[in-house]
């Protein structure tokens, strides 16, 4: 049972994480083991078994360690898997959002990548689409946006609003970064 | 860059200064302790996110500030539940760390909203032209910003005579909104769905106008509120509210204690005044 679930997790389609995570998550993993205290019903069923796991596991000394080590694995593994999302670019340079005008398809998730080519940092900011990112100098910020249905959301730089503006234009179709 | 600069510290600024006018009002006996705790904590809190910086930003695929922003605004949230539950103003042994919670609470949104001033000031090389501007831009944020606080705390204060809830209202609806904006910043960074816009309110209150800024420090209004940040919102209000019930006794006891001062003075004064008559 414990190995047929440590596989069915090892092989779950983790995309929406990077790569880098994936390793660190993956060896989290394997340091723990998925022993038989990381399942909730023994944690909640039976509480010899949670004693036994912390008598024989030295990294497990202190039930309140392992407890929350319990509630990280949980927590990770409750999060969504999304699909693969469409990724479009912005580019600030210059206090200037690049292009000016970003067309994406409309009902449809998106990926914006912002990078910041500037030796200052800028805030990413839209009203109407509840978007807020602080991104640093030669840094780059990633934004979700959508599904949305057709229409236009205006978007500026927090930091220099006179200067970095663009729009999002929502299109009916699917559409490329101007 | 003047105008830029005060709409800038406003906005970072207000729902600080609202959630501390908040605990302040509730804290006044020990207001000293409360808000040297607050300033400790913000302080190590600021040099340790401005010195760890690049790292947290470029963490996790970009989205490390956010983790960052929504464990803030949810220790924010659950630093004012305990606050609230234990009750820092009763003579037990639960005081200090109640005291410290209200702190922590004040200096983990100090935090977040203060990074994001400290970037807009040491991440610029500026004339001197502009850092004149940006100083008096600052002053005039702050400024505005205090008036409202100061504005704030003695209506609450009348406020309470006659209605004892209204602090745990204002105190559950600014923990809710610490939710909100935290479900927020999490939606935007795909980590939890967004599930449907509920409503379109752009019409009535526009966010970026006055109303619309001060109702985001407040309660984290947003004309196209997602349906999960609503639900987060409403839930968080029933239960920070609920846990306000010592807040809410104690504020009905001081009132009816002083009430009955009151009338004893006024008493003594008619029976003084009798035998003065005599």
């Amino acid at each position: 049972m414990r190995k047929v679930f440590a596989l069915q997790l090892w092989h779950r389609p983790m995309r929406w994480m990077p790569d880098g995570l994936i390793s660190v998550f993956r060896i989290a993993l394997r340091a723990i083991s998925l022993p038989k205290f990381m399942l909730l019903k023994n944690i909640i069923f039976k509480p010899a078994a949670l004693k036994s796991a912390v008598a024989i596991r030295p990294a497990s000394k202190y039930p309140s360690q392992l407890l929350g080590r319990t509630a990280f694995a949980y927590l990770w593994l409750a999060l969504p898997c999304a699909a693969a999302v469409p990724e479009y670019q912005l580019v600030i340079q210059d206090h200037l959002f690049s292009p000016s005008q970003l067309q994406i398809p409309a009902n449809q998730k998106v990926k914006i990548v912002i990078y910041n080519h500037d030796d200052s940092p800028e805030e990413f900011e839209s009203f109407s689409l509840n978007r807020e990112k602080v991104i640093l100098p030669r840094s780059k910020g990633v934004v979700f946006i959508g599904p949305l249905p057709p229409g236009e959301h205006a978007f500026f730089g927090e930091y220099n609003p006179d200067t970095a503006k663009g729009v999002i234009v929502i299109r009916p179709e699917a559409g490329d970064a101007d | 860059m003047l105008i830029n600069t005060v709409v800038l510290f406003l906005r970072e600024l207000l729902p600080f200064l609202l959630l501390l006018t908040a605990l302040l009002l509730w804290l006044r006996p020990v207001w000293q302790r409360f808000l040297l705790a607050t300033v400790l904590l913000t302080v190590v809190a600021l040099v340790l996110i401005r010195w760890l910086l690049p790292q947290i930003a470029n963490s996790a695929d970009g989205l490390g500030l956010e983790l960052l922003y929504a464990s803030c605004y949810g220790l924010c949230c659950l630093a004012i539940a305990v606050a609230l539950w234990l009750n820092p103003l009763q003579p037990q042994q639960y005081a200090v760390g109640s005291i410290l919670g209200c702190a922590l609470a004040a200096a983990s949104l100090a935090a977040i909203n203060g990074s994001n001033l400290v970037l807009y000031f040491f991440g610029y090389q500026r004339s001197d032209a502009e850092l004149a501007n940006v100083g008096l831009g600052a002053v005039l944020g702050v400024g505005i910003g205090l008036s409202v606080a100061v504005l704030l705390y003695h209506v609450l204060q009348e406020i309470r005579w006659y209605w004892t809830a209204a602090l745990s209202w204002l105190l559950a609806i600014l923990a809710a909104r610490q939710v909100s904006v935290g479900c927020a910043i999490l939606i935007q960074s795909d980590l939890i769905p967004a599930g449907p816009v509920l409503w379109n309110s752009h019409g009535w209150v526009d966010e970026r106008s006055e109303y619309g800024h001060f109702l985001h420090a407040l309660m984290g209004y947003e004309a196209t509120p997602s349906a999960l940040q609503f639900t987060c919102f409403v839930l968080t209000l029933l239960l920070i509210y609920s846990c306000g019930f010592r807040l809410r006794h104690q504020a009905r006891a001081t009132r009816a204690h002083l009430i009955a001062a009151t009338t004893l003075d006024a008493g003594h004064g008619v029976s003084r005044r009798q035998g003065e008559g005599q």
